[in-house]
């Protein structure tokens, strides 16, 4: 269940930051490749949280 | 079929999650005994008073993971060292294939990330850090991808310890490879101490030791502020490196649970419900699991990426502090 309410958080997350950088690939195509190593840098901090409660749901 | 219902006779569902986590775990026991590595373990463990029942007992024997990191490190000084090595030394300006997977690797690398978030004047001097970061990951990760890498299953069968294998189970035997070292948490925390010690190391080289830790706090803030950011600011620097610990080693870690879980859903199946059942269920299973096991190999290429992406952005959070 804690794996679930994760997932969940980091999906609506992830999900915007996704949302947002294809919209700006659209807007300026000639900056795709500055805005993909921001892009991976986000959703690493995203992701970094749901995966630390993810493993505290495994551990508990 | 015919081994589905050989194991499904002594497997039970609640097995399952134990089985997985024996496949990721360290072995218990050493592979190689040493026994000038095992006094010395001892001596070390006395000298700070830690019995050698506790949890904390310093063994620097060879386990399987220690190994398996041994084979790793081999692998990248065998591979990449030799090979840049060579074409350096021939001088020849065409790269031969497995140089021109190395050259794509590296050269996105100083593109997009060590310029980016370096610095373009700085990043000479930290690039050797964090392609070395790069590739250790990356081999760690995807040699914990290849199922037929038995080795360490091998080496115990042939002499030492032998009974380090245990149930001499064929479905246990078949899963015995495929162990990553980047799943197990001590191992991303040695190299995560190393980003932290490089990133504070960067700090002091450009601004000098004391300016290096005023900088830990944004200058001209009205001075209440203060106590509310400096420990802030603090705790941050602590938490940089445990997330990337935990980051790889929950990632790599979750992929191999959620595989043999997969996998164990044929013995499930078999034990509870019959033959025809596990049979029904093996294509879905293997499937998934067929599945999986790609998505692993993008996320074992992403996951040494943003390892070394993150140690490149600590370095350039400590050499620029203005931004």
């Amino acid at each position: 269940m804690g794996a679930g309410l994760a997932v969940i958080g980091a999906g609506i997350g992830i999900g915007l930051i996704g949302y947002g950088v294809a919209q700006a690939i659209a807007r300026q195509p000639e900056a795709a490749g500055e805005i993909r190593s921001q892009t991976f840098l986000l959703a690493i901090l995203v992701e970094g949280a749901a995966i630390l409660l993810g493993l505290l749901s495994l551990v508990l | 079929m015919f081994i589905a219902e050989k194991v499904g006779k002594e497997w039970t569902m609640d097995q399952a999650p134990q089985y997985a986590i024996d496949h990721v775990a360290n072995s218990k026991k050493n592979i190689f005994e040493f026994d000038f590595l095992n006094s010395l373990s001892a001596k070390i463990s006395n000298f700070f008073g830690i019995s050698s029942e506790s949890l904390f007992y310093i063994d620097l024997g060879i386990s399987k993971h220690v190994f398996l990191l041994f084979f790793v490190s081999f692998i990248v000084v065998s591979t990449i060292v030799t090979l840049i090595q060579g074409y350096i030394s021939h001088k020849k300006n065409i790269p031969n294939k497995f140089m021109s997977i190395i050259e794509m690797f590296v050269i996105y690398l100083r593109d997009d990330v060590l310029k980016n978030f370096i610095g373009v004047k700085e990043y000479r001097s930290w690039a050797p850090l964090v392609y070395t970061i790069f590739f250790f990951v990356l081999f760690g990760n995807v040699l914990g991808l290849i199922p037929i890498f038995d080795l360490t299953g091998l080496i115990g069968k042939i002499g030492y310890n032998a009974e380090m294998l245990g149930k001499d189970n064929i479905l246990y035997l078949l899963s015995k490879g495929g162990h990553t070292v980047t799943a197990n948490v001590n191992v991303t925390f040695a190299i995560a101490t190393i980003t932290f010690v490089a990133f504070i190391a960067a700090g002091i080289q450009k601004y000098g030791f004391v300016q290096h830790w005023k900088n830990l706090a944004p200058s001209g803030l009205p001075w209440p502020l203060y106590f509310v950011v400096v420990p802030i600011e603090f705790m941050g620097l602590f938490i940089r490196p445990l997330a990337l610990t935990l980051r790889l080693a929950g990632n790599m870690m979750g992929g191999h649970i959620a595989l043999i879980i997969f996998i164990t859903f044929i013995f499930s199946a078999t034990a509870e419900l019959g033959g025809l059942a596990g049979f029904g269920i093996a294509p879905f299973s293997i499937s998934l699991a067929l599945g999986l096991t790609m998505l692993e190999l993008l996320v074992a290429v992403i996951q040494a990426y943003v390892f070394a992406l993150l140690t490149a952005v600590f370095i350039g959070m400590a050499i620029h502090v203005d931004h």
